[in-house]
């Protein structure tokens, strides 16, 4: 499902129009991002927990060139659902 | 930081931010998330702009060990959620580490951290983390704090980092060395921000002061107490910040040597940068060095006729007579090597000419024998040692430019101006300006 057709969806059941809850939509997810960054962790109930993790640099090999690598340190966001949300697609 | 957010909180903030009243923050909030839900349900992809990607992805079984027991069990196919985030999203969040990227690693040629360490520390360090999850969140969280709130730093760190692992730096060297003396090695970001830290303010310690220097390794040592309080009930421990920590006392020891060292080689060469000008002047005649050849005079006598001497240039003749001179040389025989009998006079003539020098630079020298009228022979002069034409002309007339009326006025003397030996006797010549009296 595309991003149009969620927003679709959404305003359909939430009786606004596609602007509006794009809008929302927008907000909602620019705020979480925001908390994000900043390294707090957001965790929906029966949904999951969205949280940035650490990633330590590590060497790796170039299979093809066989050049070893050092590969920086990153920060990645992480997203770890439920146990009722994995149950639900079992 | 560190914080738990939930709907609740989400809603708080739509509310905030956002001017969207409770009520609907509320009922938005929830739909959204049940909406993911069923949309993966029914589509197993949903893409959310701002956001990523949230997929169904379906996994075959695979026969697995039981751990504990050793006997194989079998991993049933099922379906797992997967979320991939969106490439803005992904680089928002790296943004403290947005300067990093991934180089290629040269033969390492050093003695410390071996690569059978460094991959071995990693390793490590991936126990921890996934044996401590819920204390590596801490750390991470608090890491992230440092690390967002220290943004340039923790470019030179991990550069400095790479550097370490890729060049055969010195000062690398010690560093590998002292991660190599302590036994826990754990790389973390929070020793590498603290070790950035302390280096930029190093780098930036270079162009200082040495006190300022001593000033900021105590800062940094504070700074680096602070963090270590902050991080002390997790599982980190402090030996890689210990590590870097005397890493840098070497660093900035090292600048400090060769800051002093600086200082010191320019005072002798120039003791004198604050006498006045009295002693400038007739000092100037003894000038130049010592060494260079082995022909060296009775300096002291020397010396001693130059503070005895007037501060008149013109009073050369007494002076000179004891002085042999040489080949001339342009520049920095200033440099002297104040070997042989340095004295403090003479190390204070080649001071004053050098502060003569630094005061005439503003002069333009351009050799000149164009504008001047030869009408006579005012004196003859010795070259002493170490002397040049330059300087007998500065010494006479009062500016190097003049040299070229030397060269004129004893052709037969001084056959080639770059060689004259000392203890040749040259004629001064008496310069009239070609359009005016010149004197």
């Amino acid at each position: 499902m595309s991003n149009k057709e969620f927003t679709a969806e959404l305003s359909r059941r939430l009786g606004l129009t596609m602007k509006d809850t794009s809008e929302m939509v927008a907000f909602l997810v620019s705020n979480m991002a925001q908390e994000l960054q900043e390294g707090n962790v957001v965790a929906i109930q029966s949904f999951g927990t969205f949280e940035v993790k650490k990633k330590a640099e590590r060497i790796t090999v170039n299979p093809t060139t066989k050049l070893r690598m050092l590969v920086p340190p990153k920060l990645v966001l992480n997203f770890k659902p439920s146990t009722a949300l994995k149950d639900k697609f079992k | 930081m560190n914080e738990k957010l939930n709907i609740q909180s989400l809603v708080e903030l739509l509310v905030a931010r956002n001017s969207i009243n409770k009520k609907d923050a509320d009922v938005l909030v929830k739909e959204f998330f049940r909406l993911i839900e069923e949309s993966l349900e029914k589509d197993k992809y949903v893409k959310i702009k701002g956001l990523g990607t949230f997929k169904l992805i379906d996994v075959d079984s695979r026969e697995s060990v039981n751990i504990n027991t050793g006997e194989r069990f079998e991993i049933q196919e099922h379906t797992k959620v997967s979320f991939v985030p969106e490439a803005s999203l992904r680089e928002a969040i790296n943004r403290p580490f947005s300067h990093f990227e991934t180089v290629v690693l040269e033969e390492e040629t050093e003695t410390g951290d071996s690569l059978a360490d460094i991959i071995s520390d990693e390793e490590e360090q991936k126990d921890d983390g996934t044996a401590q999850e819920s204390a590596a969140k801490t750390v991470d969280t608090d890491e992230i704090d440092d690390v967002s709130s220290m943004e340039i730093v923790s470019d030179s760190a991990i550069s400095e980092n790479s550097e370490q692992q890729q060049h055969c730096d010195e000062l690398m060297i010690k560093e590998e060395q002292r991660a190599v003396e302590m036994d826990n090695v754990e790389e973390d970001v929070e020793p590498e921000t603290n070790d950035a830290n302390i280096r930029v303010e190093k780098d930036s310690a270079n162009e200082r002061t040495d006190y300022t220097d001593i000033e900021e390794h105590t800062d940094n040592s504070e700074l680096l107490e602070e963090v270590d309080a902050e991080t002390s009930d997790t599982s980190l421990p402090p030996s890689r910040k210990n590590k870097f920590v005397s890493m840098r006392y070497f660093i900035s020891i090292a600048i400090l040597i060769i800051l002093l060292s600086a200082v010191a080689v320019i005072h002798m060469c120039f003791p004198n940068l604050f006498s006045n000008k009295a002693e400038i002047l007739d000092k100037s005649s003894s000038t130049k060095v010592e060494n260079v050849t082995n022909q060296v005079v009775s300096i002291d006598s020397v010396a001693l006729g130059d503070t005895i001497s007037g501060i008149n240039k013109n009073d050369y003749t007494e002076t000179e007579a004891s002085k042999k001179g040489i080949a001339k040389q342009k520049t920095n025989s200033k440099d002297a090597n104040t070997t042989k009998g340095a004295t403090d006079n003479t190390n204070s003539n080649t001071a004053n000419v050098a502060s003569i020098k630094s005061s005439q630079k503003s002069a333009a020298f351009e050799p000149d024998s164009v504008n001047y009228n030869i009408v006579g022979t005012k004196t003859t002069y010795t070259i002493s040692e170490g002397e040049t034409l330059t300087r007998i002309a500065l010494r006479f007339y009062g500016t190097k430019a003049l040299w070229p009326y030397l060269v004129k006025h004893n052709p037969l003397i001084i056959k080639n101006p770059d060689r004259v030996p000392c203890g040749t006797t040259i004629n001064i010549p008496i310069l009239q300006k070609k359009d005016s009296v010149y004197r």
